[in-house]
Order: C-alpha cells, then sequence, then structure tokens
C-alpha cells in the first residue's frame, strides 16, 4: 500500500507553517502563494484545516489532461510533468478539490508530489495533523466539517434576532 | 494542604490533604509521579514548589519544614526538558 | 538588501493621498534590525516628541522585522510605532497573527503613514497595488464588521486586514489597532492615533517570497530552534494547553496578583477566572500565529445562556462558535483588577474589546480606578449611571461598549484612568506610569517589576523586560521576587535583550525556551548580516536608549522613573507578600549606573557616542 498525507483536522491549529515548508521546496523561498499545501483560516468558525492533493483514486486530474502530462510517481503521487505540460489549466478545473494550482511564474501546473516520499509539510507540521503514513486514501475532512457546520447552524438557530438590547 | 497547579492536575485533585513535616515528606506522598519529581534523584528543575507562596529556593529547600496549617503548591514550567513526554 | 528584508518601504501621505514606495535605509536596518528598532529610528529622524498625537503631524508606523513572513519559529510580528496617544511617550505595540508577514509578502519591510485624510479611508495593497480607498461606508463598524466588508468588496477573499473599530474612530485614549480579527496592537492608544488620521483600516495581500540570504543554513537553524522550543515544558506544552492565562494561579499563589485596583494582591477569586477553569469549561481549541510552534492562542466558546445574560448587542455576529481569548493580561485587568471573579462575563468583554479595538488591560485597569472612586463615594450613581463596585460582571460589559462610543460615563473612562482620577482629585488612584496602567504584577510582591515598570519607555508595561520569568518561573534561574539584590542587572539585560527580539521580527515567548544566542543563526542566514551576541545585544541597548532619548526630548524621561504611591508607601495587607512595599529607590541607582547614564537617569554624551546616536 502507498503511503499518505493523513490529514487530522482537529490538531491544526493554523500556524501554516506546512505552507512555508512546501513553498520552500517549490521556490528556495517563503511565499505561500506558491505553496501546494493550504490551510484554509475558517475564522468564522474558530477551526483550520490543511488541505492538499488527495492522491485520490479517480485521478480526475490525469484523466483530464490532453496532453498526459500528469503521471504517477514512484511515491505513487499523481505528479505533473513539466516539460509536457501546455498550461491549458483542465487539470485545475478537473480537480473536485481545488488543489491542483496554476503556477503563473511557470506558465504549468503544479500539484503536490508527496516530495518524491518525504514530504516537507508532514515534517513541519508541529501538532502532527499531518501525517504521512500508510493507509488508503480517506476523505480527511469531511466527517470533521460535517459536524462542524452541525454545531454553527445549531448555534444559529438558537441565536436571538433583532436589534440592539 | 497540598495545591497543584496547570498540567499537573492530571495526576490528582487541585487541592488536598497531604501530611508530612517537611517539603521532601510532603512531595513524596503526593500523587504527582517521584520519576517527574526527583528526575535524576534531584527536584526537578522544570518544577517551583511553593510554601505559603514562597519558593522553598529561598526558604530551606527540600528540607523546609511544615506546619499543619502550610500549602505547598507545586506547578511546572521550565525551559529544560521535561521527563516522560 | 540580500535577504529577510525587503528592502521597500510605503511612504503615504493621508493629507495629499501621496503614495510612494521608496527604499528601505539599510544602514538603519543594520543597526537596528527592524520592527521596534527600526520603528524608533525613523520615528526619531522624521517624528516631533513634542507633538500632540492626535495631530496629522504625528506619524504611525508600521514595521516588520527581517525574520517576519519566515518560518523561523514564531516569524509573524510586527510593531505600531508612534507618539502613545494615551501616554504621550514613544510606543511601540507589537502584535502578531497573520498581517505583518502578508505585509512581507506584498513586498514591504514597512508603512509610514502621515498626515490626516479629509473623510474615512483605508489603504489597500495587493501586492504593487497601493491605493486608498474610501471608509465611508465602514466607518462607525466594527472590526469584525470592517474585517468581512473588505474582503467581499475587494474581491480578494485572503487579503488579511488590520483595522480598528469606534473605540480608535472615537479617539478612546487606549484603543487599539486588531488584525486578524482578535490580534491586537493593543496598549498606549495606537489605534486612536489611526483613528485621528481617519485611517479605518489597512488590507493587504502578498503573493511575492519573503528571501534568505543562506536558505539551508536558514533552515538547519530554524530546525534547531524549534527542537529545542518542544524541549521546554513551557512553550511544549503549558501555553499550548492553557494558555497565558495559567499565570492566573500561578501569580495569585505568590500573592502577587493586584486586585481591586492595587488595594491587594490576593484574589479570593483567582482559580474561577485561570487558563485551568478556561480550559475545563470553555476552550474549543488552541491557536497559532503564522509560522508558530507555541500556538498560545486561546479559542473560546460562551454557551447560548451566558452570552444572553452578558448581551449587550444581539447581532448575529456575536454568535459566532467561538471568538479568541482570554489572555491572562486581560483577565486580570478585567477580572481580578476589578475585582471580578465571572469567567463567561470575562470572555464576552474581551470579545467586545476586540471587536471595538480596545486594549482591555487598560480599560479594566481604568474601570478599577473607576469603581474605587465609586466606593469610596467620589463619584456616584448620578455621574455612573450603575453602580460601579468592585465585582460588578454587568458593569463591566456595559461599560465596554459605553468607553469606545464615549457614552455617559464611558466618555470620562475612555481618557484613561490617569486623567480620571486627577479629575475627580484623586491622582493616587492611578495605577500606572508615563500615563499608562501597569499590568498584572503587583510590584511590591515582584520588586524587579517595579523596576521594569518605572523604567519601561512606553509606560508601565510587563513586556518590556519580563523579570518575572527569573523571579517567579525560574526561568534562566530563579530569583527571590522579595529582595533587590541583583534585579537593576537583570532588568537591563532583560530590556536590551527584549529590544532586540522586538526588532527581529519574532515572538517574545520564544524566550520562555531559547535564548538569544538561539535566534542568532536564523537572523544571520536570513539577513546575510554577520551579527554576533555582542552586536546584537548592542543594537538592543541602542534601540532601548534611543526610546529613552525620544522620552527625554517630550519630558517623560528621569522624572517619569516612579511608581504611585501606594506601591512605595503601601504595604501589602495580606498573602505571601504580606508588609512589602516597592523598592524602587534601592534599584534605580544602580540601574541608572549599568547603563551609564548619569545618577539623575540622563543619557551621558558619552553613552550616545558609543551606541552611534547623534
Amino acid at each position: 500500500m502507498a503511503k499518505q498525507l493523513r490529514i487530522i483536522p482537529e490538531k491544526c491549529t493554523g500556524c501554516i507553517q506546512c505552507e512555508l515548508a512546501c513553498s520552500f521546496v517549490q521556490t528556495g523561498t517563503f511565499q505561500p502563494a506558491r505553496s501546494l499545501i493550504r490551510v484554509h483560516l475558517f475564522d468564522d468558525q474558530a477551526s483550520y484545516a490543511p488541505y492538499t492533493c488527495f492522491q485520490c483514486d479517480e485521478a480526475w486530474c490525469l484523466t483530464a489532461c490532453p496532453v498526459n502530462a500528469i503521471t504517477i510517481s514512484p511515491a505513487a503521487a499523481k505528479v505533473v510533468v513539466e516539460d509536457l505540460c501546455v498550461g491549458c489549466g483542465l487539470c485545475t478545473i478537473a480537480c473536485p478539490f481545488g488543489t491542483v494550482w496554476y503556477n503563473p511564474d511557470t506558465s504549468k501546473a503544479t500539484k503536490c508530489d508527496l516530495c518524491a516520499g518525504d514530504p516537507a509539510c508532514a515534517k513541519a507540521c508541529p501538532t502532527g495533523a499531518i501525517e504521512y503514513v500508510d493507509t488508503p486514501a480517506a476523505d480527511w475532512l469531511g466527517p470533521w466539517a460535517e459536524d462542524l457546520n452541525k454545531t454553527y447552524a445549531e448555534i444559529q438557530a438558537g441565536a436571538p434576532q433583532g436589534g440592539a438590547q | 494542604m497540598l495545591k497543584l497547579l496547570g498540567g499537573l492536575r492530571r495526576f490528582g485533585a487541585r487541592e488536598q490533604s497531604v501530611s508530612g513535616t517537611t517539603v521532601a515528606a510532603v512531595l513524596n506522598e503526593s500523587p504527582v509521579p517521584r520519576v517527574l519529581l526527583f528526575p535524576d534523584g534531584q527536584l526537578n528543575g522544570d518544577l517551583e514548589v511553593l510554601v505559603n507562596g514562597r519558593n522553598i529556593a529561598f526558604l530551606g529547600g527540600l528540607d523546609t519544614p511544615l506546619a499543619e496549617e502550610d500549602r505547598v503548591t507545586i506547578f511546572l514550567h521550565g525551559a529544560r526538558g521535561y521527563p516522560g513526554g | 538588501m540580500i535577504g529577510g528584508w525587503t528592502g521597500n518601504v510605503l511612504r503615504v501621505n493621508l493629507s495629499t493621498g501621496a503614495i510612494k514606495k521608496e527604499a528601505l535605509r539599510e544602514d538603519w536596518a543594520r543597526e537596528y534590525v527592524g520592527g521596534r528598532g527600526l520603528g524608533a529610528r525613523y520615528l526619531w529622524e522624521e517624528g516631533d516628541p513634542n507633538v500632540d498625537p492626535f495631530s496629522p503631524k504625528n506619524k504611525l508606523l508600521f514595521v516588520t522585522g527581517p525574520l517576519t513572513g519566515t518560518n523561523a519559529s514564531c516569524g509573524a510580528r510586527y510593531m505600531v510605532v508612534t507618539k502613545g496617544a494615551l501616554t504621550g511617550a514613544i510606543t511601540t505595540s507589537n502584535s502578531g497573527g497573520h498581517w505583518g508577514p502578508e505585509l512581507k509578502f506584498a513586498g514591504y519591510d514597512m508603512i509610514i503613514v502621515e498626515g490626516r485624510a479629509t473623510h474615512p479611508v483605508y489603504l489597500w495593497i495587493h501586492n504593487d497595488q497601493v491605493e486608498l480607498r474610501s471608509a465611508e461606508h465602514l466607518w462607525g463598524k466594527g472590526v469584525w464588521d470592517t474585517e468581512e466588508l473588505i474582503r467581499k468588496e475587494s474581491g480578494v477573499p485572503d487579503c488579511i486586514v488590520a483595522s480598528i473599530g469606534p473605540a480608535g474612530e472615537n479617539l478612546v485614549r487606549f484603543a487599539g489597532i486588531i488584525n486578524d480579527l482578535h490580534r491586537a496592537a493593543g496598549r498606549s492608544g495606537v489605534g486612536a492615533v489611526m483613528g485621528s488620521k481617519l485611517l479605518k483600516a489597512i488590507a493587504v495581500r502578498g503573493t511575492g517570497s519573503v528571501r534568505l540570504a543562506d536558505a539551508r543554513g536558514f533552515m538547519s537553524a530554524s530546525w534547531a530552534m524549534k527542537a529545542k522550543l518542544k524541549e521546554s515544558a513551557v512553550t511544549a506544552e503549558g501555553l499550548a494547553t492553557y494558555g497565558t492565562a495559567v499565570l492566573m494561579n500561578v501569580i495569585n499563589e505568590h500573592g502577587a496578583i493586584p486586585t481591586r485596583n492595587h488595594l491587594e494582591s490576593v484574589f479570593e477569586k483567582a482559580e474561577d477566572i485561570s487558563g485551568e477553569t478556561l480550559a475545563e469549561t470553555r476552550l474549543v481549541a488552541n491557536k497559532a500565529c503564522f509560522a508558530c510552534t507555541i500556538a498560545c492562542g486561546r479559542v473560546s466558546k460562551l454557551p447560548g445562556e451566558a452570552a444572553g445574560k452578558f448581551l449587550v448587542n444581539t447581532h448575529p455576529r456575536n454568535w459566532k462558535i467561538a471568538g479568541e481569548g482570554l489572555e491572562y493580561e486581560n483577565a486580570w485587568a478585567m477580572g481580578a483588577d476589578c475585582g471580578i471573579g465571572e469567567l463567561d462575563a470575562l470572555i464576552k468583554a474581551n470579545w467586545l474589546c476586540n471587536d471595538f479595538g480596545m486594549d482591555p488591560i487598560s480599560f479594566g485597569a481604568t474601570l478599577a480606578a473607576a469603581m474605587e472612586l465609586y466606593e469610596k463615594e467620589i463619584i456616584s450613581n448620578s455621574l455612573t449611571g450603575m453602580p460601579l463596585r468592585f465585582g460588578n460582571a454587568e458593569a463591566l460589559v456595559a461599560m465596554a461598549e459605553k468607553t469606545a462610543y464615549r457614552e455617559g460615563f464611558g466618555d470620562l473612562l475612555a481618557e484613561g484612568s490617569k486623567r480620571l482620577t486627577a479629575r475627580f482629585g484623586h491622582p493616587e488612584f492611578f495605577m500606572g506610569v508615563r500615563g499608562q496602567e501597569f499590568p498584572a504584577y503587583d510590584a511590591r510582591a515582584i520588586q524587579g517589576m517595579g523596576l521594569g515598570y518605572a523604567t519601561s519607555n512606553r509606560g508601565a508595561c510587563h513586556l518590556k523586560s519580563y523579570t518575572v520569568s527569573p523571579e517567579i518561573l525560574g526561568i534562566p534561574k530563579k530569583m527571590d521576587p522579595h529582595t533587590t539584590e541583583g534585579k537593576a542587572e537583570i532588568t537591563k539585560i532583560f530590556q536590551d535583550i527584549t529590544s532586540a527580539v522586538d526588532s527581529t521580527g519574532l515572538c517574545l515567548f520564544l524566550t520562555f525556551g531559547v535564548g538569544l544566542e538561539e535566534m542568532l543563526p536564523q537572523l544571520v542566514a536570513a539577513t546575510g548580516v554577520p551579527y554576533t551576541m555582542e552586536t546584537l545585544m548592542q543594537a538592543g541597548e541602542r534601540i532601548w536608549t534611543l526610546e529613552r532619548l525620544w522620552n527625554e526630548r517630550a519630558g517623560l524621561g528621569k522624572g517619569s522613573d516612579t511608581l504611585p504611591k501606594r506601591l512605595l508607601e503601601d504595604p501589602i495587607p495580606a498573602g505571601p507578600a504580606k508588609g512589602l512595599v516597592s523598592k524602587l529607590g534601592d534599584m534605580l541607582p544602580e540601574y541608572y549606573r549599568l547603563r551609564g547614564w548619569t545618577e539623575d537617569g540622563e543619557v551621558t554624551a558619552e553613552k550616545r557616542k558609543e551606541l552611534g546616536l547623534s
């Protein structure tokens, strides 16, 4: 079985060190805008979770690519082969999770490649919210998000309406 | 009386009566594990121990004598390692 | 510049609308590092120590450090530097979150705001696109609404916003600037200065990068420091689990917690408002600033009925699942200092302070002084509109809003406790230095803090020389809080180190786990400047001294190095520190001597020459 990035959203503190580590691998500088893992800061719900390519079995990006520029690496990650990529952006649309990006500096698509088997984000995470483990791919964020939404809806339902007291 | 603050409360009630005529005796009777209190046979540098709000470092150390009504407070912090993880 | 700094400064003149990008003074960057130091140097050059803080001539600086925006653990910080509305002294107010790093990613080290706009505006920065936009529709709104609206209307939802709320707009003397909804450049009225300029917010989106001179060296130094942070019980566990409010019980056990406007120093309800109780009953999660491993931030919730009890505004926004807080200083000022032991009231009031953009420390301490005036029947219901007795939690929450809007008695509270108590003929009820209220440590019970408060350049402050560290926590070594021995030396050292750390862009909480020696390699690797411990400590001393020189010119030099009579003459009535007064007089002369100042506390010409200060 291939190793996956397992996300444990409850452990995320929103520090974005994963973004910094990833952007460092991509650019040699700190540039979160180029990170291939993003932390969405749900400030309204006081929750944070990192998300990146789930390396899903469906491989939407791979299927959508008109020039077969996305292949599967030895680390079992879907990777963009830069030489073949023509920058059409179809993969960025095809991915239902939004974790394929278009890099304006290179004019190519870009996505998580698991750092060829040694993912920087997992090492950088101080709380263990990102683990690189032998496990089947799964929907790490779904159940957690559902839970959050339920609680939020409950609170909103209980909130008084009307003007200031 | 023994008071535990912060993370030490995982070992016992925040306040409990513990008998002992010296600070060392009270620490030995306390629910805090010995490996945490005396990691190398010495008092853990990450622990501060107070008697009635005064640090034992400025009283008699571990040999500080205690009366019935004295209050020993322990809290954990510090810049060194934390044995036991 | 090679790395760390971007080399760019944004100069915004609100009077003319002119926006310029100019080169950072590299020599000043090297000598003063960044953040607090760099801001002081620019303000020294361009500002006027005798100007009114609300004058268009007062400059408002937002300054990052070279390590802001890097992965140096806790590289989140920026400083607001200006002449403080509360104090008239040079003020340096620090904040975390994500705003500082975003400014670096947009490509700027610092923003200098000058003049005053003719109508409310906000500054929009999106990489190279920098413009002033109308804030007429935002004026009057709280911080949270402002952030939400700017995110929506800009079409750039990832932008990070620093803004003022009604408190800053209404020139509340202790109004702050809030970023990321709950992070604050809180003290000394920097928000009021911003409000006086009709500047509602600065919104930033940056997609650029922060470069490093020696990337490999930086990363290995950074990893090493992170590992050390994991070893320290404070930074690895204590702060993450309980937040800074873990200090409530600790300080109370030492009998050092100022209670009811410093009338006492043991608070019988400390446990109820402690970090432990917060964690057990109200905490949702902890939270980190940008790049931070410590994650001391608190996210807490108020269950339905509790929020209902302390309701002031039924806006649905206030029914978010949770908000940030409660920190120790806030819990102390609005809690112990006001004799209030109801955690829910404190959480609520703290959220209000964040949304209104107001410093909870000065607000709570000012209310405490008002409570003493009320209890001693110097003021009454006819003026206050409600019984301002110690312990009145409803009054706390009600007064938070009244103060932000300067309504009724809130208009008087908004002036701060120095002006408030003087107005009613009892200046001795003011508990502070240089016009700023004390934070959460009684100077009689922790002698070194008394010296630190008396000599702090921005007014009474715990952060500028946090000798609570050795005196209570035993970090880096144990010192007896009741004695004055060695306190002058440790205070000077802490002041200089803190000045240096505050200038790098790193968070001061690192110092609970690592020393300046551990931070140094990252600074060198990032900037390419061969700082050593000597030169960095000297930079710290230079920064401290420059701030002092500013204050001397503003008439807030040696004559202000004192403490209120209550601390110098009234012994603590009960508890472990019973009978103690502050022995400031025993420490001050040695402090001046160690600083190389005159016996009177004036900076000498030799010292200025030594530090390269004109």
